[in-house]
């Protein structure tokens, strides 16, 4: 994914990463000092909402993220088990969306070519 | 190898790791979140980008808008970094 960053940035673009955790929770101050990219806060989904993203966790989840040691209400900052559905977009200069990955199933992700091809159709 | 094919692996592992009692919470959970439409009203491609403002790692503000004056932004939503 380094790679293709890379690529990404050499075309012009910005990627933008947003979570519903609050700041001090997504990374720590190392990291935060090596980003090369924005991670924005999105508490209380309202960006996501806007999009059209959030769902709740379904409660049978709950307690098996709990086992895990995931703590969505500390992370969050709220106890409402709103998430945003993964997705990833494109968007060109005039705020059009050009490419969409919307997907519930958060071990799919959009391959990173396709975001470099879309990028390539719109610099032709 | 691509990146899904990655994922696919790591997955394959991680679901070895949990008892079969979780792993069938988790299945059928995405099966009823399947079910129950939720992206129907998702922004999708050809609809306009809402614009927003939120504060980056680091403290500071972050529009679309700003970005957008730049070149083409990609966003990423993501759960959480657990």
């Amino acid at each position: 994914m380094q790679l293709e960053l890379a690529t990404i940035k050499s075309m012009g673009a910005e990627l933008i990463a947003i979570s519903p955790q609050l700041p001090d929770q997504s990374l720590t101050l190392q990291e935060k000092e090596n980003l090369e990219f924005h991670v924005l806060s999105d508490v209380g989904n309202s960006v996501a909402r806007d999009f059209g993203l959030v769902f709740t966790l379904p409660e049978a989840l709950r307690p098996v993220y709990a086992k895990f040691g995931i703590d969505i209400p500390g992370a969050n900052g709220n106890d409402s088990f709103e998430l945003p559905v993964p997705a990833t977009y494109v968007i060109d200069q005039n705020s059009i969306i050009i490419l969409d990955f919307v997907e519930i199933n958060h071990t799919l992700r959009l391959e990173p070519s396709r975001i470099i091809e879309a990028l390539r159709k719109l610099s032709q | 190898m691509g990146l899904q094919d990655e994922l696919n692996t790591l997955r394959e592992q991680s679901m070895k790791t949990i008892p079969k009692e979780t792993a069938n919470i988790m299945a059928s959970a995405m099966e009823e979140l399947k079910r129950a439409d939720i992206t129907d009203l998702s922004k999708r491609k050809g609809d306009l980008a809402p614009d927003f403002e939120l504060t980056d790692a680091k403290g500071e503000a972050v529009s679309l808008k700003a970005l957008l004056s730049k070149g083409p932004v990609i966003i990423n939503f993501y759960r959480g970094s657990w």
